[in-house]
């Protein structure tokens, strides 16, 4: 009995989402339903980077809704030579640097945290942001972006302002306090690489 | 192998769901405000409009007044004015004016 299998495509039946500098140039010409698909779009990227720079849901909402909005208020400044996300990035990262000099409260990882959460990550949430804590900013920063996010040194270094050996240098540094202090917990990290 | 592991570690996130919502109130908010300083903008072009309009009504309405004031001040041209002052130190001063308003 022959089978004919017919392979359809998630962007075929659902439209295929426009490419991000597409969205880019018409949000930039005015088209306001191309700003909020393009927000749509990076929205969570944004949230993530910055839970895990300020590591507090509530003050990374916060440092969320404030980056979209100067990302929305800048859009005219960026040109198409500069790598959105990367843009993006900055903006988000500057704003964290904001937010996290001018909150008072100390990251609080409870905050807003869901009932419904595994127990198990739970924890292993509050150890990574306990251990994040030892970092300075700037190494926070370079870890995410580098070794979270998957940015390159050159484009984590355009986001943070500094020199692509920087970045990389501050990276591997925090990498190598997050090992120390992690493997108070699990052990595993103790091999050596 | 300690490497990836790090990783993995360092890649845990709050639960996606909430993460999700918690992204989309972010943008939420962020276009609301975006929409609520484009409005104060609107005001600023509609005020100088405004106040301009008022102006030149304001202006009619003066010139339609001062136009009319001569009918007003027709019963006077009948009557003559006398003022009564007295001084603090008891002196009375009477003025007089008459039809042409002379003194």
């Amino acid at each position: 009995m022959a089978v004919a299998t017919i392979v359809v495509s998630e962007g075929a039946l659902h439209g295929a989402e426009p490419p991000l500098d597409e969205l880019v140039g018409a949000a930039q010409a005015g088209d306001r339903a191309a700003l909020e698909a393009l927000l749509e779009r990076i929205e969570r990227r944004v949230y993530r980077l910055a839970f895990r720079l300020v590591g507090d849901a509530g003050l990374a909402e916060d440092v969320a809704q404030e980056a979209l909005l100067k990302i929305c208020r800048r859009l005219s400044q960026y040109r198409r030579s500069m790598n959105f996300l990367g843009w993006t990035y900055r903006i988000v990262v500057n704003q964290a640097h904001d937010s996290r000099r001018s909150a008072s409260r100390l990251p609080q990882l409870d905050r807003g945290a869901p009932g419904s959460f595994d127990p198990e990550r739970q924890e292993q949430l509050r150890r990574v942001m306990e251990a994040l804590k030892v970092l300075s900013e700037k190494e926070r920063a370079a870890l995410v972006l580098i070794d979270i996010e998957g940015l390159s040194s050159r484009e984590a270094a355009n986001a943070m302002g500094c020199l692509a050996i920087t970045a990389r240098t501050r990276a591997a540094q925090a990498r190598e306090k997050m090992r120390r202090v992690l493997s108070r917990y699990y052990p595993e990290l103790r091999e050596a690489t | 192998m300690s490497e990836n592991r790090l990783r993995d570690l360092l890649a845990v996130l709050p639960d996606e769901d909430e993460s999700a919502a918690r992204a989309a109130r972010a943008r939420r908010r962020a276009l609301a405000r975006l929409g609520a300083a484009a409005q104060p903008r609107k005001r600023r072009l509609w005020a100088p409009a405004l106040a301009t309009v008022l102006m030149a009504l304001g202006l009619l309405w003066w010139r339609e007044a001062q136009r009319a004031e001569p009918d007003l001040a027709q019963p006077l041209q009948q009557e003559r004015l006398e003022l009564h002052w007295v001084l603090s130190d008891g002196t009375r001063v009477q003025w007089v004016f008459a039809q042409d308003f002379s003194l």
